[in-house]
């Protein structure tokens, strides 16, 4: 397990033998990788794998358990970023660390003012005018951060790393949220860069990245390196593999006999999504173009690395976000002008990937959570007033019906453990019997008991003739409940697959982009 | 809310007032140079808050408005939104229901009381909706909307006073003419009238309401959990503009029976602003602990300090300046409380 550095005597960093945990689980296990200098370098793994961690680790934001961190062969130790930094080594974030009011030059020079009290303005403009032209990454120093696209900000990002003196350079997930030639111009940017010398390594999914711009390739599973390679002598096909691990190249077991059910409701179309694109908050694009059809009486799963827009496009379906294009209908009826709770009585039930902040009110009573949206209805609510006994009532009914334990009539929301909360929401929102459930990551933070719990209620929506859409980052997950597996990359869904053809590898290299080449 | 919760709101409370009792007697015992003033001071205190039928009546009638800004400032809490523009619609609403009083020629007694009334509602919401809408429309933060508001309440209400609804004949004390008719008074003796009821009337109804209602439990629920509400079909900004107009009118009713009654007005004076009703009911909501029929004990507080510092200045020649110290530590001890581990006990 040799890096492969043999040809380059002093590698520009060393990790040897790193690990970290956290409680009981066990984030890096004896990592090592040695970065050549002037090399470009990705590290790539599924969530979870360990490669944040990893990055956190050389960039001084954590401190490893054990192993040790070498910069020029010489051993170091960092308490703090500013320690890093100090030392030469640069960050990129994914989220950027940017001041939106101020200017790109005031953001670079930010913290590493020269030798001077007070900012001089034209001065740092024209510091970062003559490094941007140098390092190929053309910006307007006087331009406000705010009013800059994700791709410049990014290059600010950078900017900032390379007037500190950076010479080890860690872009995390560079290219995530980049339009394509965007990235183009990133690649281009980086390439330079290591040319002259600066060692870069970046984070990324996309096994399409690393194939094209990398020079070597570190494959983390579950916090262990798998591999380390040059890129000359792998494929994206045996990176895939090294990322999900092997013999996941089976379809998963058939669940059940349902999938004709569709043909049983005739005129029931389910949920049609066509060409929908959504925008966040910045412009940036989240949804791109989505098209999607899940047919009543059956559960579709979408796949995706995070970020890639599984969530937002169901907050679009559930109304949530707003749509900039494209049509949502349920049943043949268009549900582009209704308001939440319109979609809602319209026959959708949602399970949010927020817990917490989404589907229920911790400081409120259960009873009150158990009808949230539903409270009023007549069932529920006369006169203006709740009928306090019949939310108590639907409260207990429910709790038994779903084995929510440790339910007390009064006590918040926040007297439930996760998985009874979940089981809770669940109960909730299939009280309604809805035409289409939406449930986001709806197992995440759960032991096996309710996991087990909320996977069986999901199929027994479908069974019962619902059409379910599932996000969700576990694989494993995806794969065992859907009957057929839509896979989204950077906010397009890349191809639809069914059952049989949905091994865990060639979802897993749709994901990363290793599908695309 | 159950029982050892409310046990232990109060406990919190009786701390809050230990403490702001303690340092203000180390005020009092530092400003008089004598260490038994602090003893003098509140045994006037005491005297001129409850000493006495006089002083109860006194300590009730401070009590009534901050009552109706008390729970006013509650609703709005309920929302998630502070309502520091009570004292503007205190205003507002205090010379919308003076005018109708005076100006409703011919019409009887108890329509004119109920016109008043109603118009001081209505001006309180007007003048609270605009926070609200700027906020949920434009994204303008509440709190400084709502003091620049004040201001700007302050400012019209004393100007039309002097002006076009200023009463010929009250020379340089200006203020608009008599209302018309006045709340029937509660004792042939005492200076307490039917606007104390109305008052509690009203937290009882708002705290049911809240508690008990589809509008209090949307309210309940957008404050406590705004994306939640909002994933379950709740619409979140109509909810907190209707949550802060119910609180412009509650405080708006404060201003109409201030001057609706026998004391203190029975009409509005130009410096009617700065009574500093509004400000209280901040004071009366937070020390209630967001509970609304905690309004009920915190506003009778609040209403015993005031008429006990009058009596203190009076009596021992403390500075009814300090139970404002007092009230301001008060507040210190309880916001601490509230800001931080906000509804843990819950």
């Amino acid at each position: 397990m040799t890096p492969p550095t043999s040809d380059t005597p002093t590698p520009a960093v060393t990790l040897r033998g790193i690990g970290k945990t956290f409680g009981t689980l066990v984030a890096l296990n004896d990592v090592s990788v040695a970065l050549a200098p002037g090399s470009r370098h990705a590290i790539v793994g599924e969530n979870g794998a360990g490669k944040s961690t990893l990055m956190k680790v050389l960039f001084g934001g954590l401190r490893p358990d054990t192993g040790e961190i070498r910069l020029d062969d010489k051993p170091v130790r960092f308490s703090s970023p500013q320690d890093a930094i100090r030392a030469g080594s640069g960050m990129v974030h994914q989220h950027f660390e940017l001041i939106p009011p101020f200017t790109v030059a005031e953001n670079v020079v930010l913290g590493a003012e020269v030798g001077e009290a007070v900012l001089n303005g034209s001065e740092a403009e024209r510091l970062v005018g003559a490094l941007a032209a140098e390092s190929g990454l053309p910006i307007d120093p006087t331009a406000r951060v705010e009013t800059l696209s994700v791709a410049a900000q990014q290059r600010t990002e950078i900017l900032k790393a390379l007037y500190r003196k950076a010479r080890v350079l860690v872009l995390d997930e560079p290219t995530a949220t980049l339009a394509p030639s965007e990235a183009h111009d990133l690649w281009a940017a980086v390439h330079r860069l290591s040319g002259a010398g600066t060692t870069v390594v970046f984070i990324t999914h996309k096994l399409s990245d690393v194939m094209e711009h990398a020079q070597f390739v570190t494959v983390l599973r579950r916090g262990e390196r798998i591999l380390t390679t040059s890129v000359r002598e792998t494929s994206a096909a045996e990176l895939a593999r090294a990322m999900v691990g092997d013999g996941a190249a089976s379809p998963v077991a058939d669940t059940s006999s349902v999938v004709s059910r569709a043909a049983d409701a005739p005129g029931e179309t389910g949920l049609q999504v066509t060409a929908l694109t959504v925008r966040g908050a910045r412009g940036e694009t989240l949804v791109d173009a989505a098209t999607l059809t899940v047919r009543p009486g059956e559960i579709v799963g979408l796949a995706g690395v995070d970020g890639s827009g599984q969530n937002d496009l169901i907050e679009a379906i559930a109304g949530l976000r707003r749509a900039e294009r494209g049509t949502i209908t349920l049943n043949g009826k268009s549900l582009d002008a209704l308001s939440v709770a319109q979609r809602r009585m319209a026959g959708i039930g949602y399970v949010p990937e927020d817990r917490h902040h989404r589907a229920m009110v911790l400081t409120q009573s259960l009873e009150e959570n158990a009808v949230l949206g539903r409270h009023r209805e007549p069932a529920f609510a006369s006169g203006g007033f709740l009928k306090t006994g019949a939310l108590k009532a639907f409260l207990v009914e429910k709790a038994a019906a779903f084995d929510v334990r440790g339910v007390v009539a009064g006590n918040a929301a926040r007297s439930l453990s996760g998985g009874n909360q979940q089981k809770l929401v669940l109960a909730r929102e299939l009280s309604r019997s809805p035409a289409l459930l939406l449930a986001s990551q709806p197992t995440r933070g759960l032991d096996f008991g309710a996991t087990a719990f909320v996977h069986d209620a999901l199929k027994k929506e479908r069974d019962r003739g619902a059409a379910v859409l599932v996000q969700s980052l576990d694989l494993a997950e995806v794969l065992a409940l859907s009957d057929r597996v839509a896979v989204m990359l950077a906010g397009k869904i890349v191809a639809v697959l069914d059952k049989a053809d949905a091994t865990e590898e060639r979802v897993g290299a749709l994901m990363t982009g290793a599908d695309i080449r | 809310m159950n029982f050892r919760n409310l046990l232990a709101g109060i406990s919190r409370a009786a701390i809050a007032l230990l403490v702001a009792l303690l340092l203000g007697g180390i005020v009092i015992a530092v400003a008089q140079r004598d260490a038994t003033a602090p003893i003098k001071a509140y045994s006037a205190l005491l005297a001129g808050a409850v000493g006495s039928p006089q002083a109860w009546a006194n300590t009730l009638s401070r009590t009534m408005p901050l009552l109706l800004t008390g729970i006013g400032v509650s609703v709005a809490l309920a929302a998630g939104l502070f309502n520091i523009g009570a004292e503007g619609q205190l205003a507002v609403g205090g010379l919308a229901a003076a005018t109708v009083g005076f100006a409703a020629k011919g019409v009887p007694a108890p329509l004119v009381l109920i016109l008043a009334l109603t118009a001081s509602a209505v001006g309180g919401a007007v003048w609270a909706f605009l926070p609200a809408y700027l906020k949920e429309k434009r994204g303008a933060h509440e709190v400084i909307t709502a003091i620049l508001l004040n201001y700007v309440a302050q400012n019209v209400t004393r100007y039309l006073v002097a002006n076009p609804l200023k009463d010929p004949t009250s020379g340089g004390n200006q203020r608009t003419p008599e209302v018309l008719a006045t709340l029937p008074r509660l004792s042939s003796q005492y200076d307490v009238h039917a606007g104390l009821i109305i008052a509690v009337l009203a937290v009882v109804l708002v705290a049911v309401l809240l508690a008990r209602s589809v509008w209090g439990y949307e309210t309940r629920m957008v404050g406590a959990g705004s994306g939640a509400a909002e994933a379950a079909g709740i619409p979140v900004s109509t909810v907190r503009i209707r949550a802060m107009l119910a609180s412009g009118a509650l405080c708006g009713l404060g201003g109409a029976v201030l001057v609706l009654g026998v004391v203190p007005f029975k009409s509005f004076p130009a410096d009617f602003y700065g009574a500093g009703y509004g400000f209280d009911g901040l004071a009366v909501a937070l020390l209630a602990g967001g509970s609304p029929f905690g309004v009920l004990p915190s506003a009778l507080l609040f209403g015993a300090l005031g008429a006990g510092a009058e009596q203190m200045d009076f009596d021992a020649g403390v500075p009814k300046q300090i139970v404002a110290v007092v009230q301001g530590i008060l507040i210190v001890a309880v916001a601490a409380r509230f800001v931080l581990p906000r509804w843990r006990k819950k």
